[in-house]
Parts: C-alpha cells; structure tokens; sequence
C-alpha cells in the first residue's frame, strides 16, 4: 500500500470528488469533471480506510466518490465503512473479484446503502461487465445504471465528453438526473 | 425458398408525380382509405394462400405510400394475417427514436405472439429531410439507433444510454418482444459498408429497388465478410424484392402489365427531386459505391423486359415466373423471395396473387 499523498493529485474548484483509479488505467477525463468541482484522484492500491484518512487529512469531511475497475471495489467499501461521508458514488467498470451476489452479510449492507450510485457500463465491455452492473443495480437501493454506447472498460478514456457529461449531472441531481433539462426550443 | 409478399400500400387514385414531396392539392380521403383498404386485402390473401411472410415498408411525403409508420398499418394487419410473419422494412431507423421503434417492434411481436420480423432501414435519400435529419450521420445514428433498440429488447433492468446520437436517462420498455432473444433482424446491404456491417453484427439481409447482378454481387461481398467474421449465413437470411405480374399466359401477363402503363414507370422519392438528391448524395450519404448506388434504382424505369433481364421484374404464366425465381435463387441464393405484385387494378392483381399462390409458390418451396 502507498504513501496517499505521494499518490494524491488535485484539479478543480469546488464540491470535492474524490477519484480511485488504477495507475494502469488510462488518462481519466479530470480536466472536464474539474469544471466545476475539485478533484482528488488517488491510484491505487489503496483500502477504504487509508483513502477516508487521506481526504480527512485534507480537512474534507463530505465528498462525491468515484471508482474505476479495481477502484471500484474500494469505493464501494468505502462507502459502505463511511456513508455519511459520501454524498454520491460513481462506479466505472466495477471489478468485482467477488461477485455481491451470492455473499448473504454484503448483499444485506449493499442493501442498506442510501447513498446515490451511478454504475457505468461501455456497451463493448462485454457480458461481464454488464452483468455485474445489473447484480449491483438489484441490490442498491438507489442505483442507476448507465451504458455508455462505444466505449470498452476504460469507458471515461474512450469517451471522456460523454462520461464526465453523464457524471456531472448525476453528482449534481442525484437520481432526479433522469429528468432532462436539455431546452429544445430552437428560436424563441 | 421462401415468399413473402410486400405492397408499399400505394395511392390508387390521380396524384401529381414527378416531383417530392407531393402536393395534396387533388388528394381524396376516400381514394386513401380504400387504397389502404386493398392493401389489407392483399395481405389477408396471401397469408390464406400460405404466403411466409407479409411485408410492410416506410415512406413519406408521396402518394407512392401510404405508411409512413407502418407500425400503425402492422398493427391493423395483426387482426387480418393470422399465420404469416409480418415484416417491416423498414422502420428507417435514424429518423425515428430508437427506444419508441424497440417498443413498437414489442407491440407488434406481442400481438402476434412472435411473427414480428424487424426490419431497420437507413431509407431512401429523401427520407431525411421528413424529420429534418442530416444524411451526413444517417450510418453514425443507424449503427447506434440499432445497437440501442436491441439493449432494448434484452435489458431486463432499467438502463441509461449515453451515446453520440442519443440519449435517455433511463430506459425500461413494457410490452417486451415475444422472440427470444429478440425479432429477426434485417437491413439493406446493397451498398458495401452495409454489408459489411450486417456481418460483422449477424444481422440477415434484403435487396430492394436493385438488380439481380447488383444484389449477387454485394451479397457474396456480405457472405465473404461473414466467413471472415466466422459465420455462415442461411438462405434464409438473404432477401430479395422483386416486382411480379402473373397471368394464365405470358402474352396475357405482359398485355397487362402493358395496359397498366408498366412500360413507363415513374420515380417515386429522391429520384423525382435531383436537387434533393444531389444535397443528400453530397452529404455522404450515398457511400463509397455511391455511383452504382444512385444508378440502380433507376434500373426500375427501364422497359419490361430489360427488367425482366436484369431479375427486376418476374412477368408471366406461373411455369415462367418459377424460372425466373429460379434463376434468382441460383444467381443470388436467397432463401426469401419478396413479391410486389404489380399494380394492373385490383381485380388483376388479386388473380395474379393467386396464381402465384397456387401455381409457384408450392414448387418455390421445394427449389
């Protein structure tokens, strides 16, 4: 496990979203999610706990929580070790090396997580991948489930506008980003 | 091999024409609903006959066409053709939203407890200015609009889409279709990018408004791209459309199809409107074979029997028409041979059905 603050990197004013990726992932779209937030990204490897210490350490006690592929998982723990903590979570291509299903204590807390997620899936990622954004979507509560057309696994990298798009929105109006507030009025 | 008949369901009274769109100046509303009316005849007599499958199409802004959603007339055919699949070529998918497509395509299957066949069109040129759609992304919207209608279909949960062309936060279609996975799947592939695309996605093919030598051509390009991919198409997944008159003689069949002004057909969308026509193929449109793409609808206003030759057209006693279905079927293999009777007054074409019915299609099925 690293030093977080030789791992941490910041962009962005405002509401702080707090990124855990892998090194080997390729370049997340921060400069467009830090329009209009901070963003703290850490690589991993990091557990839940390390990562909540680190963004204490910051002095930051509430934050939006986003995880790709293996980062997902911590995110997910975090989460679930720290709810008051995270206003909303984002999941990118969850690994999951052990599926929800199946493990009665995890599906019982995943269950009883209120906090907002947002699963997102790339439409070429695979049957995999998909499947295990529906175990998550059954078992959240409060859990929307996004695919991103054209995208693999590293759907932020191979689509970045539409990623952080969709990403803004949900951080921002939670499950209500589902109503559109896209005008369609062409000349007034 | 396979029947099916199609009928673009066409205005039966005066119209003006040479032109797109058409004015409704001389438009009667009693001339439409009994056009659409014979329609349903035709289609309820093929499916006694034993006729496969049923075929609508969508065309807008012309009196060549009375369904410009032929969801709507399908649903009407549901209550008449009681065994036949039904097929719709198509919906013209970039033009419309995909996730109402995917649900109407449900409705329909559902209604027919699963004889619902899919068709997914990019249209003819013209049909881009209907909506106000630029032809510049009719391949980049079709090759999503499908990809979303079939989430769709198969997505048990409710999903968000985030793509180029199209977005929906959350998506989760009732009815559902009846076929597992989903309805047969079928697009045009006359052009190479087609083709090339329904292998690589196992999507069956159809040939419209095309020659035999054309079709042949680009159906072994689709046949070649799937071995390369690593399938093999069945006979069932090539279509091809055909215009037929059929009579209890030739001389009897070819007087007709004469006397109904055959030999001087008129141009229906695009090719009424160059302007039009130019704007669109300019945008891209038209692909890189846009020359043979642009010339092979054309090939329908040459005379009988250049038509004849060129497999455009099957004119005859049924012994005739079965050799010329025959010859399609070698040249091309397609395993569904789709007939649009052609249009010699409605008693004519009744009996020109049922003669296909009764005197080709029991030996079609057996080539």
């Amino acid at each position: 496990m690293g030093s977080p603050t030789s791992q941490e990197d910041h962009a962005g004013e405002g509401p702080a979203l707090v990124h855990l990726y892998d090194a080997g992932d390729r370049t997340p779209p921060h400069d467009l999610l830090a329009r209009e937030r901070q963003v703290i990204s850490f690589e991993m490897p990091h557990t839940a706990a390390t990562m909540l210490g680190a963004v204490s350490g910051l002095g930051i006690d509430q934050f939006d929580l986003m995880g790709t592929s293996s980062g997902a998982t911590i995110a997910l723990s975090a989460a679930l070790t720290a709810p008051e903590r995270v206003r909303a979570l984002v999941l990118e291509s969850p690994a999951t090396t052990r599926p929800p299903a199946g493990d009665p204590e995890l599906e019982g807390a995943l269950s009883g997580l209120q906090v907002p997620v947002l699963v997102v899936i790339g439409t070429e990622a695979g049957p995999i991948a998909a499947e295990t954004g529906r175990t998550l979507k059954q078992l959240l509560p409060n859990c929307q489930l996004l695919y991103v057309y054209d995208a693999g696994d590293a759907v932020a990298a191979d689509r970045p506008e539409a990623f952080a798009e969709a990403v803004s929105d949900f951080l921002e109006r939670h499950e209500q980003y589902v109503v559109s507030r896209r005008s369609s009025v062409l000349f007034p | 091999v396979k029947a099916a008949l199609f009928s673009i369901v066409p205005y039966v009274g005066q119209a003006e024409h040479g032109t797109w769109p058409v004015p409704a100046r001389i438009y009667s509303s009693e001339v439409a609903g009994r056009s659409m009316e014979m329609a349903l005849e035709q289609y309820e007599l093929a499916d006694q006959l034993g006729f496969d499958w049923v075929t609508l199409a969508e065309h807008h802004f012309a009196p060549l066409s009375l369904t410009p959603n032929p969801m709507v007339m399908a649903g009407a055919v549901t209550q008449r053709v009681r065994r036949a699949k039904i097929a719709l070529l198509g919906a013209t998918i970039p033009i419309l939203n995909p996730v109402r497509v995917a649900e109407e395509f449900a409705m329909l299957d559902t209604l027919t407890g699963g004889r619902v066949v899919a068709g997914m069109l990019r249209g003819t040129a013209n049909e881009y200015v209907t909506y106000d759609v630029n032809p510049a992304e009719s391949w980049g919207r079709f090759e999503e609009a499908m990809a979303l209608i079939i989430r769709a279909w198969t997505e048990p949960l409710p999903f968000g889409w985030q793509g180029r062309h199209y977005r929906f936060r959350t998506v989760s279609i009732w009815p559902r279709p009846v076929q597992e996975p989903h309805p047969p799947i079928y697009m045009s592939a006359s052009s190479p990018e087609a083709g090339e695309f329904a292998a690589r996605h196992r999507v069956s093919i159809g040939f419209a408004f095309t020659t035999l030598p054309l079709a042949s051509g680009a159906a072994r390009h689709y046949r070649e791209r799937a071995a390369a991919c690593g399938w093999q198409p069945a006979p069932d997944d090539v279509l091809y459309r055909v215009t037929a008159h059929v009579a209890d003689s030739d001389e009897q069949a070819l007087e007709e199809l004469r006397a109904s002004g055959a030999d001087t057909p008129r141009r229906g969308f695009s090719g009424s409107n160059r302007p039009l026509d130019d704007a669109v193929a300019g945008a891209g449109y038209y692909g890189r074979d846009a020359a043979n793409q642009r010339g092979r609808i054309a090939a329908h206003t040459r005379p009988i029997a250049e038509r004849i030759e060129q497999g455009a057209l099957l004119a005859g006693s049924p012994d005739t028409v079965l050799g010329q279905a025959r010859r399609i079927r070698d040249e091309l293999g397609a395993g569904i041979l789709e007939v649009v009777f052609s249009p010699v007054g409605r008693e004519r074409t009744l009996r020109a059905i049922e003669l296909f019915g009764t005197g080709v299609l029991p030996r079609l099925r057996e080539l």
